[in-house]
């Protein structure tokens, strides 16, 4: 099984073979966590969406023609997992900032992380990576995935306008912008890291 | 070159995907326009900065591949548990139970050998192609038919995806069985032939649709047709989830309006044996 091509694994888990769905799983779930763990930045999620993700191409393995790659196609899959997931968790961030926390000690006040923290903070960020991690959480969601596609993952614009669904000029301009957020967001932060 | 097109370029230009006029412009901005070029360090020192991201260590957990299975194992199970009774216990009992099942159910099913009936049992259905699978007409009810020279497995599954309910070995053999679903509503069978779709159809339920108006999948709009003109609809698509909506008018499906909701073409058509085809080519 491990010497098969991914086609000939395709077709077989469109028989209805189970180990040719699991040998799959094995030949590219790790990849996918990584993916999945550059996009939630948490471990359980990773794990949920990668998890997600396979259930759904299970299901919709019968109807997968193979016009494209199946690693373009699990990261199409992957990126809508993400994107659901935050879909859901937005609409769950509904409490109150007012509310006040009950605690076995009686109600204390809500304390909510600042955003914008104060350079002595940022300072902690020491590494380089830690620092653009930081910065790419702080896209849009898509961009997120786009910048996380081509540059750590090394798609091609081919390869993301495919797995996106999008023209790749549209492709080319979103990265654009996405890398121009970056630029903003990281400039930003190194006058924070002056200023500190 | 103005400063809103010039950053349009930062990312094509340090990639080397300017055509060379483009490129000659832009770097004419860069030296003539102090803003511009002051940006475009910074975007330069960003790229090199966003290449760091492939040095970020992910530990992947060892048990991940068992996660993911175990996942797959909990929703197939949850699927096969919430599987209509109706047709699939018709049809296992079918495929397990032999000659008394057909006792009880009163010959639904033969599958004749070559040696051992009359050679006219063997003489296929007029016009009926061989080594294809086909819905057969017979006393006002329908038949799952196919006839073979060679050998052949015929697996019958609930459901395009669904679990497996009949299993028929032929060997020069010809398979011809009666369509009966017990449950109220419509079922969808896919029928594979040597593990290959041979043919998805519809089979009404006990309970005739009286909604003539829905909208849904392909598999639904056939569902909702066998269910509303209580006949079988073989189903030809390519994609059997493409959205449609429907009304049914008239005295069948091939009158009724029907709307492709994704842009695609969708048609119904009565076959000689009275049943249906839904296509989307």
């Amino acid at each position: 099984m491990a010497g098969l091509d991914d086609t000939v694994l395709i077709e077989r888990c469109q028989k209805g073979d189970r180990t040719a769905f699991d040998e799959l799983i094995r030949r590219h779930s790790e990849r996918a966590y990584k993916y999945a763990f550059r996009l939630t930045g948490n471990a359980e999620e990773a794990s949920d969406v990668v998890g997600d993700a396979f259930v759904r191409v299970f299901n919709a393995m019968k109807n997968f023609k193979g016009q494209s790659a199946f690693t373009t196609w699990l990261y199409r899959i992957i990126t809508n997992c993400f994107l659901d997931l935050r879909k859901k968790d937005r609409s769950k961030q509904t409490t109150s900032l007012d509310a006040m926390l009950q605690t076995p000690d009686g109600e204390m006040a809500r304390q909510i992380e600042d955003p914008n923290r104060n350079p002595y903070q940022e300072a902690e960020r020491s590494s380089r990576e830690d620092r653009v991690m930081h910065a790419v959480d702080q896209l849009a969601e898509y961009q997120k995935a786009m910048i996380m596609m081509f540059h750590v993952e090394m798609l091609s614009y081919e390869e993301i306008a495919e797995a996106l669904d999008l023209p790749i000029g549209t492709v080319k301009s979103r990265l654009n912008r996405a890398r121009l957020s970056l630029r903003e967001i990281l400039t930003r932060d190194e006058e924070l890291f002056r200023l500190g | 070159m103005n400063e809103t097109k010039a950053r349009e370029h930062f990312s094509a230009y340090y990639l080397g995907e300017l055509d060379a006029g483009i490129r000659q412009a832009f770097e004419r901005t860069l030296e003539s326009n102090s803003q511009v070029a002051a940006e475009y360090r910074a975007f330069e020192r960003t790229m090199k900065e966003i290449a760091s991201l492939r040095d970020v260590r992910v530990d992947v957990p060892e048990d991940l591949m068992d996660r993911i299975t175990a996942r797959i194992d909990k929703q197939v199970w949850e699927q096969r548990r919430t599987e209509k009774p109706g047709l699939a216990t018709w049809w296992r009992s079918l495929a397990l139970g032999g000659v008394a099942t057909v006792a009880v159910l009163g010959a639904v099913i033969s599958v004749r050998n070559a040696g051992n009936v009359a050679s006219s049992s063997l003489i296929p259905i007029a016009g009926a192609p061989m080594e294809q699978v086909y819905l057969a007409e017979k006393d006002g009810g329908y038949a799952l038919a196919y006839q073979t020279s060679d050998h052949a497995t015929v697996v019958v599954r609930s459901g395009i995806d669904g679990p497996e309910v009949a299993r028929f070995e032929l060997n020069g053999q010809r398979l011809h069985s009666p369509l009966k679903n017990e449950s109220k509503v419509s079922a969808l069978l896919s029928i594979e032939v040597e593990s290959k779709e041979a043919l998805l159809v519809a089979v009404p339920g006990t309970d005739r649709v009286s909604e003539p108006k829905g909208e849904g999948s392909l598999v639904d709009l056939a569902k909702a047709i066998a269910g509303f003109y209580r006949k079988p609809v073989q189903l030809e698509a390519d994609n059997p989830d493409a959205r449609v909506a429907w009304e049914f008018v008239g005295a069948g499906p091939d009158e009724s309006k029907l709307t492709a909701l994704d842009g695609n073409h969708v048609s119904v058509a009565k076959l000689s044996s009275g049943a249906y085809s839904l296509q989307d080519r």
